[in-house]
């Protein structure tokens, strides 16, 4: 079923499914290493909590950035990691890295 | 025995500005940055490329080979300072005084050029056995041990390990032993070697190094650089450098220590004030009589902020017209021996009446309102002077320095 429908969407579509596909997998993973990192239960996190009401402080944020850093093979540069304040905003700030790790190799580069 | 007074008769120097107190004294009062791509290791794979390494150094000219086996690079650098500090004061080793010499070094990570070949043979390269002497080589205490043998010096001696802060610690103990009679002469400083690929890999994601370079307390700074080195000081008590017609650079007047007992990374602004107010107490000195501050300095957004904060609530008004410049901006943040190759900087200073400027400044940034004498040394007639040290784990460690008329 799936099948017949990925077959009939557009190929823009199709780009659009697997960007969303790729956004659950990043969120889930900015979960785990959040929930290893501060002893949090998973069940208790979602992606519009905050830093500062889970307790993250900047050495904890910075751990949880290299975990995921690690998790992907991508870098987040420092103005990037400055802008994060909740759980959301990290899962933007490792889909922007791919982009500009996807954009380093493109024409434009 | 009463309290001594203590002053400084010997300066021993290798950075990245020089191998020597004159190139490197020449280097700071002329603004000349010792920052560069990193030479030694192939910097890809790190976000950082630039660090304020010794160049030009042959270490046979230093050491021989069966020696140069014994020392990882932090303790050959020890070793280098602390000959030419020894030489300068002008030393003549009695048993008796060999027997009352003290050395206190600092280091922040030791032997980490023995540690990487260590891991790199095991896990890269499949070898089964360590180099053998691993262990004596890694030990932070490497340098000062190497020093008691070079001078056969048998007082106390140890090293002193507060990250950034290693150096003015050392110093300040070595301070308080002459002072305190428990010392005759004191080798005093730190050494440090951190231009590791492994080691480096871990600043890189502490996001506190600079992509571009050193730019302490102005906009658009992004961080420290690293640097390596030493600094070496010879401490005595006043009376016995007169005896012996010895030079006197300057008198190390007090020390102020204090901890923010707060955060690992994030620096209090109470706890560099307490230190700053401590040397100064300690050395008898009125905030407005300090005619320039060798700041920590180290370029990060929240140190240099800070700082400023801290000088600021302790020399109020006078805080106006005080230079506080940074010299990391020109040989880096040694780290475990950055006190120490700012000790060398900061008694110059007042010997020579030239304060070293604050390099790669661009515009000032209003969080950091202070006179930090940018890109140009200027001239000036200073009586008191102090340099601050502030560490990863918020141990502070603050010098007061005066003018020797004697």
């Amino acid at each position: 079923m799936q099948m017949t429908m990925e077959n009939m969407i557009s190929s823009q579509q199709n780009s659009e499914m697997a960007d969303s596909q790729h956004s659950q997998e990043i969120a889930a993973t900015v979960i785990s290493v959040v929930s290893a990192e501060m002893g949090l239960p998973s069940e208790d996190l979602t992606l519009k909590r905050s830093f500062e009401e889970l307790g993250i402080d900047s050495l904890n944020g910075l751990s949880i950035i290299t975990e995921l850093e690690n998790a992907f093979t991508v870098h987040l540069e420092n103005e990037a990691i400055a802008k994060i304040r909740t759980l959301a905003d990290v899962v933007r700030a490792v889909e922007n890295a791919f982009a500009e790790k996807a954009g380093e190799g493109g024409p434009h580069a | 025995m009463p309290e001594r007074r203590v002053v400084i008769t010997g300066l021993g120097v290798i950075c990245s500005l020089g191998h020597n107190v004159a190139e490197t004294w020449t280097a700071l009062s002329e603004g000349t940055s010792g920052i560069t791509p990193i030479h030694c290791l192939d910097t890809a794979g790190l976000s950082f490329h630039n660090g304020a390494q010794i160049r030009g150094l042959d270490v046979l000219q230093h050491f021989d080979k069966k020696k140069l086996h014994l020392l990882d690079p932090f303790a050959q650098f020890a070793v280098i300072a602390a000959r030419e500090a020894v030489q300068d004061a002008g030393i003549e080793w009695t048993s008796q005084l060999k027997a009352r010499t003290a050395v206190i070094t600092g280091s922040c990570v030791g032997g980490q050029t023995s540690e990487e070949e260590l891991f790199v043979g095991f896990y890269r390269d499949g070898k089964t056995r360590a180099p053998a002497l691993t262990v004596p080589r890694v030990m932070a205490n490497a340098s000062c041990s190497a020093i008691t043998m070079e001078f056969g010096a048998t007082g106390p001696a140890f090293t002193t390990a507060t990250a950034c802060s290693s150096a003015n610690h050392a110093i300040s103990q070595a301070l308080l032993m002459v002072k305190y009679g428990k010392a005759d002469l004191a080798v005093a400083g730190g050494s440090e070697a951190p231009f590791v690929f492994g080691h480096l890999l871990a600043w890189d994601s502490l996001r506190a190094i600079s992509p571009d370079t050193c730019r302490p307390f102005s906009k658009g700074r992004r961080g420290t650089i690293l640097g390596e080195g030493a600094g070496m000081l010879i401490l005595e008590p006043l009376e016995a450098a007169l005896a012996r017609g010895a030079h006197i650079y300057a008198e190390l007047a007090g020390c102020g220590l204090s901890a923010d007992a707060n955060h690992l990374t994030a620096p209090t602004c109470e706890g560099p004030m307490k230190a700053i107010q401590l040397a100064l107490q300690d050395a008898g000195i009125h905030p407005h009589q300090v005619g320039y501050i060798n700041a920590h300095g180290t370029g990060t957004e929240i140190n240099d902020c800070v700082e400023t904060r801290a000088i600021r609530a302790v020399f109020g008004k006078h805080a106006d017209n005080l230079p506080v410049s940074s010299t990391k901006s020109m040989h880096g943040h040694a780290l475990g021996a950055a006190g120490a190759i700012e000790a060398v900087a900061t008694t110059l200073s007042l010997a020579h009446g030239v304060i070293p400027p604050t390099m790669n400044f661009l515009d000032p940034d209003p969080d950091c309102e202070l006179d930090v004498v940018p890109n140009r040394a200027r001239m000036a007639s200073i009586d008191c002077a102090l340099s601050n040290s502030f560490s990863f784990g918020g141990l502070n460690a603050v010098l007061a320095f005066k003018r020797c008329n004697a």
